[in-house]
Order: C-alpha cells, then sequence, then structure tokens
C-alpha cells in the first residue's frame, strides 16, 4: 500500500511538473504574441505603416483580441447565422421550411411588380407558386424553379407587368414545394 | 453554417493543461474585449461599392500569403483534439490557412485563382473566409472549416438536401465567388432575392425576429444579402464584434467589419475621377469629427462627401495617416508649387506622395518656410512667419500655406511698398543710415533690400533703429551745399516735400532743387537768396538776365570764392554804359531813390536809369550819388567853367576822367 501510495504520488508529481513545464512553453510565446501585438501592458500595437510592407491600405498587423474572439465564436456556432432547421409536418413525409417575401414592389416607374422570396434551406430543385388574388378579379398564378444560394434559396423571380393587375389591394402568395420541404409566404400589396 | 459543438476529450492532465492555457487567455483577453467599440459607417442599403467588390487587382498572391501569415503568427498544430456535433473527431495535427494546400495550390492561390476567374476582389473572399469559418485567424482549424470554408451551400438546416459537390476549400471559394459575380453582372441565369430598390430584410434567422425594409442601392450589396440574408440590428451594430440580442445577426456585420479594419472602407470614394481611399477614412473621419458624424447619421458617403465639399478645404484630417495640413506644412517643395490650394496636396499624395514614403501626419506647424526663389536666398531681410504676422492685410493671400505666395508677395510687391519683412531689416533705416546708397538708389527701394542681402550685412551695415540721417548735397560732383541744405528746402516748400517719397529722400530733394528749384528761384539755404546775388551784382545780372540758375551755379563755381554776397538784400545798380563807368558821380540806389519821377517812369531797370542819367540827368545837373555834385564842383572850379560853361555833362565827365583823381572838390 505504502509503495502504491508513493508511486500514486510521484506519477501525480510528474504529471503537475509536464503540466507546468507545458504551460510555461506555451505562456510565454503566446505572452510575446500578445503583448508584443496587442495593446497589453500599454504597449503600442504596430501601427499599419510599420507592419505594411507593401506600403499599401492592407493591415498587415496581427488579428486583434476582438477579431480573434469573434473568430472563436463563430467557430463555435453562437453567432453564425443560420436559418432554422426544416420542422416536420405531421401527416407528411415533407417538412416545412421558412418561406419570406422579401420583395413586393414596383421599384421603377411603370415597371413590373418585382415579386422575390427567399426559401430557408439551400435546395434548387423545388418548384415556387406565386398566386395573386383580389377580391372581384381573376386570379393571377405563375410558377418558377428554385435556385440555390449559399444558405438558403430563391425562387427564380417574378416580375410581373402591371398591366396584368388593376388597381386594387392584392394578396401576394407563394408556395414552396419539393420533394423534401415545403413553405407558404403571403403579402398584401396595393397596385 | 457548420455548427460544430466543440466536444472536447481530456484525460486529467490535459484538463490541467487546456484549463490552464484557458485561464492565461481569459486573463490575456479579457481587457480587450471587454471594450467592444460600436460600428460606425455600416449602410445597409449600400454595404459595399460595386466597385470595391469587383476590384480583383488588390492584393497578389504573395500580398495575400503575406496576410495570411500576418494573421497566425504562430500555427497551433498540435492543439487538442474534439469530437464535433455530429460524433466525428477532429484530432491534431492542424493546419492554419496559411499553409493550407488543395491539389498542390496553395490557399492563397486559390483564393487569387477564385478572385480572377470570377473578377471579384480578393479582399472579399478572405473577409468571408473569416466571417464564415474564422479560418484567417483560427490557430487550429478543423478539417470541417475547410470542407465549408465560405459556408456555402450545405447548412446542417437542410439535412439530406445538402450537396456534397459543394464541399472544399476550393470548391467553396469558387461558389461564394461566382455568387457574387453573378449578382453583380446581373447574370442572366441567375436569380437573387433581392432587387434594386425597397427589399424586406430579416433581423435574423429567428423568423420572430421580423423584418425591416431596406432600401438596396447596388449589386454588391444585394451579393451580400444573398450570401447571408439578414441585417443587423442596432444591438448587433453596438456590440462591435461582440454578441448582441436574441434578435441580432453577425454575417454582414462582421463581413463589414473584418473588411474595414483589413483592408481599409468598402467604399470607393471616388470623386472627379479621383479614388481617395488612401486619404479618406470614414471611420476616422466620423469619428474624430462630431458634428459629420451627427450631420451624416455616421453615414460614410455622407461624410465623403462632406469631405469632398468642406472638410478638404477646412483642413480636417481625413485619417489616421493623411492629414492635409500635416502634409503641406512637412514639404515646402510641394506648397512651392500648390501654395493654399488644398486639392492639389491631396492629388499629389494620392498620386505620388505616398509611392514616394512622404509623411503626412505628425506636424502641426509649417515647416522650413521657404525662403530662396530664383537661387535667391531672402533669408536676410525676410521671415515668412513675420510678415504673415506684421502684413495683416495679406492674410487672404497668405492662409496658411501659402508662404512661397507670401515671399512671391514680398519679392513682387512688398520690397516696393517698403514692408518690413523681418525683425533685423528695415528699408526705411537703412536708407536714413547710408547716404552713399541713396546716392545711388534714390528711392528704388528693391535695390536697398538687396543690397543688405548680396553686401551690406556680409559689410555688418546697420538696418534697425532711428537712422543717423545725413542728407545728400551733392550731386553729379557738384556740391551743392553752399547753396542748398535739405531740411531747408522741404520745410520752406511743402509742395515738395509732399513730392518726396518718405523722410529719407534727400536724393530726390536735391534733384528737385538742382532740376526745377533753381530755375524758380527757390531759397534752399539761408546762406544764399538767388534775389538778393542778382539784384547785388549788376554785372551778373548784365551776363544772365533772367536765367536764375545761372545766379546759382556761378555762386556756386566762382561767386562764393570771390567773397561775393548773397545772404543780404542789396540791389546793385550798374554804373557802366557803353563802356564808361559812371561810378564816381553816379549811384543807381541813390539816383533811384531820389529821383522818384525816374523812378516812377522807369522802374527798377538800373540799365535803363542809367541811360536817363547819361542822357538826361547829367545835362539837367541831377546829383546821383553824395561825393558829386555838378553845381558844387562846377562852382569850385573856375578853370573848368571857363572850358565847359554851362554843359553840365562836360563837368560830370571831367570829374569822371580827371577830377576825382586830382582830388577836386565836388560836394
Amino acid at each position: 500500500m505504502k509503495i502504491k501510495k508513493t508511486k500514486r504520488s510521484i506519477n501525480h508529481k510528474k504529471l503537475s511538473l509536464i503540466a507546468g513545464a507545458i504551460l510555461l512553453l506555451i505562456a510565454i510565446p503566446l505572452t510575446y504574441v500578445y503583448a508584443f501585438n496587442g495593446s497589453l501592458f500599454g504597449w503600442k500595437k504596430p501601427t499599419i505603416e510599420n507592419t505594411n510592407v507593401d506600403n499599401d491600405s492592407i493591415n498587415y498587423g496581427p488579428a486583434t483580441p476582438e477579431q480573434q474572439q469573434a473568430g472563436d465564436s463563430v467557430k463555435s456556432g453562437s453567432t453564425t447565422d443560420t436559418p432554422p432547421k426544416p420542422t416536420p409536418i405531421p401527416g407528411s413525409s415533407k417538412k416545412s421550411v421558412e418561406v419570406s417575401i422579401t420583395s413586393l414592389n414596383s421599384n421603377s416607374p411603370n415597371g413590373p411588380l418585382q415579386i422575390r422570396a427567399q426559401i430557408g434551406a439551400v435546395d434548387d430543385t423545388g418548384v415556387c407558386t406565386l398566386t395573386l388574388t383580389s377580391p372581384g378579379r381573376s386570379m393571377v398564378t405563375k410558377t418558377a424553379s428554385t435556385q440555390s444560394l449559399a444558405s438558403i434559396s430563391t425562387c427564380n423571380g417574378f416580375d410581373v407587368p402591371l398591366s396584368e393587375l388593376s388597381a386594387g389591394i392584392w394578396k401576394a402568395q407563394i408556395q414552396y414545394s419539393s420533394n423534401a420541404l415545403s413553405g407558404t409566404a403571403s403579402q398584401d400589396v396595393d397596385i | 453554417m457548420n455548427i460544430l459543438t466543440l466536444n472536447i476529450k481530456m484525460t486529467k492532465t490535459k484538463s490541467l493543461i487546456i484549463f490552464s492555457v484557458l485561464c492565461l487567455f481569459s486573463i490575456i483577453l479579457s481587457p480587450a474585449i471587454s471594450h467592444a467599440s460600436p460600428v460606425i459607417g455600416f449602410d445597409p442599403g449600400n454595404i459595399m461599392d460595386n466597385v470595391v467588390m469587383t476590384n480583383s487587382d488588390t492584393m497578389s498572391v504573395s500580398q495575400i500569403q503575406n496576410f495570411l501569415n500576418s494573421k497566425v503568427p504562430v500555427c497551433d498544430t498540435n492543439h487538442a483534439g474534439f469530437y464535433g456535433s455530429s460524433g466525428t473527431w477532429y484530432g491534431p495535427p492542424f493546419t492554419c490557412l496559411k499553409d493550407y494546400t488543395e491539389n498542390n495550390l496553395t490557399a492563397a492561390q486559390i483564393v487569387y485563382n477564385a478572385a480572377k476567374n470570377y473578377n471579384i476582389n480578393p479582399q472579399v473572399l478572405l473577409v468571408l473566409l473569416q466571417k464564415e469559418q474564422a479560418l484567417i485567424t483560427d490557430t487550429w482549424p478543423a478539417s470541417y472549416q475547410y470542407k465549408s470554408a465560405t459556408g456555402y451551400g450545405c447548412p446542417d438546416s437542410t439535412p439530406g438536401v445538402c450537396n456534397s459537390s459543394y464541399f472544399g476549400f476550393t470548391n467553396q471559394v469558387n461558389n461564394a465567388a461566382k455568387l457574387f459575380h453573378s449578382v453583380i453582372v446581373s447574370s442572366p441565369t441567375w436569380y437573387s432575392p433581392y432587387v434594386l430598390g425597397n427589399n424586406s430584410i430579416k433581423w435574423s434567422p429567428n423568423d420572430s425576429c421580423g423584418s425591416s425594409t431596406v432600401y438596396i442601392q447596388n449589386l454588391a450589396t444585394a451579393a451580400l444579402y444573398d450570401y447571408t440574408p439578414y441585417r443587423p440590428n442596432q444591438a448587433s451594430l453596438s456590440a462591435g464584434y461582440g454578441t448582441g440580442d436574441s434578435c441580432s445577426s453577425y454575417g454582414n456585420r462582421n463581413f463589414y467589419l473584418y473588411f474595414t479594419d483589413w483592408f481599409g472602407s468598402t467604399y470607393a470614394f471616388v470623386s472627379n475621377g479621383i479614388n481617395y481611399e488612401s486619404v479618406f477614412d470614414p471611420v476616422y473621419y466620423l469619428t474624430n469629427n462630431s458634428d459629420v458624424a451627427a450631420a451624416c447619421s455616421n453615414n460614410q458617403i455622407c461624410a465623403f462627401n462632406h469631405f469632398i465639399s468642406y472638410g478638404l478645404y477646412e483642413g480636417r484630417q481625413s485619417s489616421s495617416n493623411f492629414s492635409i495640413l500635416s502634409y503641406a506644412y512637412r514639404y515646402p517643395d510641394l506648397r512651392a508649387v500648390f501654395g493654399n490650394n488644398l486639392t492639389d496636396y491631396v492629388a499629389h499624395y494620392i498620386n505620388n506622395g505616398r509611392a514616394e514614403g512622404r509623411v503626412a501626419v505628425g506636424t502641426s506647424s509649417l515647416q522650413s518656410p521657404i525662403v530662396k526663389l530664383n537661387g535667391v536666398d531672402y533669408s536676410a531681410i525676410y521671415d515668412f512667419e513675420y510678415y504673415k504676422n506684421n502684413n495683416p492685410d495679406l492674410a487672404n493671400l497668405i492662409g496658411k500655406l501659402n508662404d512661397i505666395g507670401a515671399l512671391q508677395h514680398f519679392i513682387t510687391y512688398g520690397m516696393k511698398e517698403g514692408r518690413q519683412a523681418k525683425a533685423s531689416f528695415n528699408v526705411h533705416t537703412y536708407r536714413g543710415n547710408y547716404n552713399d546708397l541713396r546716392w545711388v538708389f534714390g528711392m528704388n527701394l528693391p535695390a536697398y533690400y538687396m543690397h543688405y542681402v548680396n553686401i551690406g550685412q556680409q559689410e555688418g551695415r546697420i538696418a534697425t533703429g532711428i537712422p543717423n540721417f545725413t542728407p545728400i548735397a551733392w550731386y553729379g560732383g557738384t556740391d551743392y551745399s553752399s547753396i542748398y541744405d535739405y531740411q531747408t528746402y522741404i520745410s520752406s516748400y511743402p509742395d515738395v516735400k509732399n513730392a518726396l517719397g518718405d523722410a529719407y529722400d534727400d536724393t530726390g530733394a536735391l534733384l528737385n532743387f538742382i532740376n526745377s528749384g533753381m530755375d524758380n528761384g527757390r531759397v534752399a539755404s539761408t546762406k544764399f537768396n538767388v534775389n538778393y546775388y542778382r539784384d547785388r551784382y549788376p554785372d551778373l545780372r548784365a551776363a544772365f538776365g533772367s536765367n536764375l540758375k545761372a545766379y546759382y551755379m556761378h555762386y556756386l563755381t566762382k561767386g562764393k570764392s570771390e567773397g561775393r554776397v548773397a545772404d543780404t538784400d542789396y540791389y546793385g545798380g550798374t554804373t557802366i554804359l557803353n563802356g564808361v563807368n559812371y561810378s564816381a558821380v553816379y549811384d543807381f540806389n541813390y539816383y533811384y531813390t531820389h529821383q522818384p519821377d525816374v523812378a516812377k517812369a522807369i522802374g527798377l531797370n538800373d540799365v535803363a536809369i542809367l541811360q536817363h542819367f547819361v542822357t538826361y540827368g547829367m545835362k539837367e545837373g541831377r546829383q546821383a550819388n553824395t561825393t558829386f555834385s555838378v553845381s558844387t564842383y562846377k562852382d569850385h572850379n573856375s578853370d573848368l567853367q571857363n572850358a565847359f560853361g554851362n554843359y553840365l555833362p562836360d563837368y560830370y565827365m571831367h570829374y569822371i576822367n580827371y577830377g576825382q583823381k586830382e582830388g577836386r572838390v565836388a560836394i
């Protein structure tokens, strides 16, 4: 027992010494990097001029602690702008995904009604169906395929000539559907 | 867009080590990250100019590599491994982006190639790598970060949809570049959920946070929203690089922050064909000009327009590296060319000065004011600060920078006007002190300045204080001092005094006397009055008549040495007529005074008076001086009576020719 206890004690001391040595080895260069290039101890960070080897406007200085911390946050996933995951639809094999109308305006004189929508998933296999309805008026329906972007997708645009729409309040509805996902968004527009 | 929770697999020893390191990190980092600076100048409708996004020439491969090296000086290759959220083990060795290669191409080369292929600014791609996966600053990036380096196409939110063809660093960078390119060139095969104009943009992925209307002004901004379809809210912007609230998004905020911190403004800042990027830092300008920040609501374009329209002309510093006034203050060669034209200094720095390594900050007062022009050093008589401070009428001309203009003014006008430009040289004192110079230069004031510059200073001549003024009285080899005195002349004739250049214009006074004063009979000395002189000497009147100047010159050349008198009034009428000297029997003044009928009839004409005496006076027996009376002479000289009878002129003539010499009684 005594011997065992001694061995455990020795092992524990060895581990502590190794940990301390490694800590110093890591701490010294880290201190050097941060202290000499950061604002620690009130020392000045090298200016852009001092570090700008090509004398251009590129900042060749080391990343600031704020920049590194922001990067760490991205890496850890705490500050990423990730669309919410699709949610199951009861009684359907498909999942629900957010669809939102981003543009429902005529942005030029007598220009078409520009209707755009984003889909909260990356998918270029779906179909978007636009339905424009207004009480007492003929419904306008158009379809378009989808195109994936970096983190979302979009319906392949709807430019509806104003000549197809008489004056009044219209309800625009976009129905997105693919083999795996579906979603809907709607919004009123005053023509 | 991957989210991988770091499940650290640790032994006790590793735990101890890592905990210690993390403690050290927190100690080192905590002071720095506790003060997040709010984002300044973020415009949700114009996050980046098109020309900035499409400038693919901003960095070479080596510059990209240097940039990557600078951000991760030391790579933590052997960092502890960890399990990802999907249970995948990510262990060392870790490869930092600066060392990463794919298909034998470095990350720097891959970024460069994508930028060139899609005509996108490589800086945009570098910032994208940071904002999506922190690859620029990460000292131990895991393989998944490279697989989804730009977060393109495979978010966890769409399981089963993700296309693995997007995987890989090169793919990620190329797809990102392609997206930006497609939007910005309005590719007909590319669709964007955003249009130029009003758009509804969500605050964050959290749908319950709602959206805001953003007027997207350009395609570069639309492309950024294509990539990250959220607008950072105020909490996000107020946090700087930090964390906002539950409705905050960070992608576009971080893109803006990283870009501006690492590569400068996201705006081109071009006006009239000049790119002001190297002299205008909108964040600096807004931060250091609270009035502009308030008027512009921290909008960068508004700040730039203010700088171009007002700030530049007001000499406001526009970046930490460029101050117009500092630049102009430091370089006299530029001031010699540009004077007060501030826009020229800016253009010079942009086009030449920066490349020449000229410094544009750190100088708060004008350095080495120009004192030389066309090879002449005016420093002996000219000091910029003295001239500026003592000639307030030149304030508009000189301004803050126009030392060359000030010197040119001094040379062209100041010297002629006798302006003092240095405490140690007063041209009037200099003139007053030295009549040898006045003799040569007269009222040519610039000649005095230049004499001092070229000779006078070396000779130790004095140019300050009350002058030791000795007026000149000689000219053309003639000494006029016996007929001319400067003070007497100018005090007697105000018109002369008024016509002179200044109180020391003795040459002007003397020349006036010589050229007109003598002709007009002006009295310039208490020792000589030309009227007295003329009146006194009939011989001179006979010789010079009404040529007054001749009397002056006669006195100078002969009269004075002959002892002639010129300072008291006396009229010396002639006594000689037709070669006969009647002075024994005739004195003009006596005759003129005692024969009032003659004086009244003839006037003060000594020759005519004498002619009257000879023609009539002697016949009539008129007495013409105090020493001869013809009646007395006749009465006392009976021998003459026998000879001349009653013809009286013969008595006069006898006395003249003989009687006076014989001592005969005549009075």
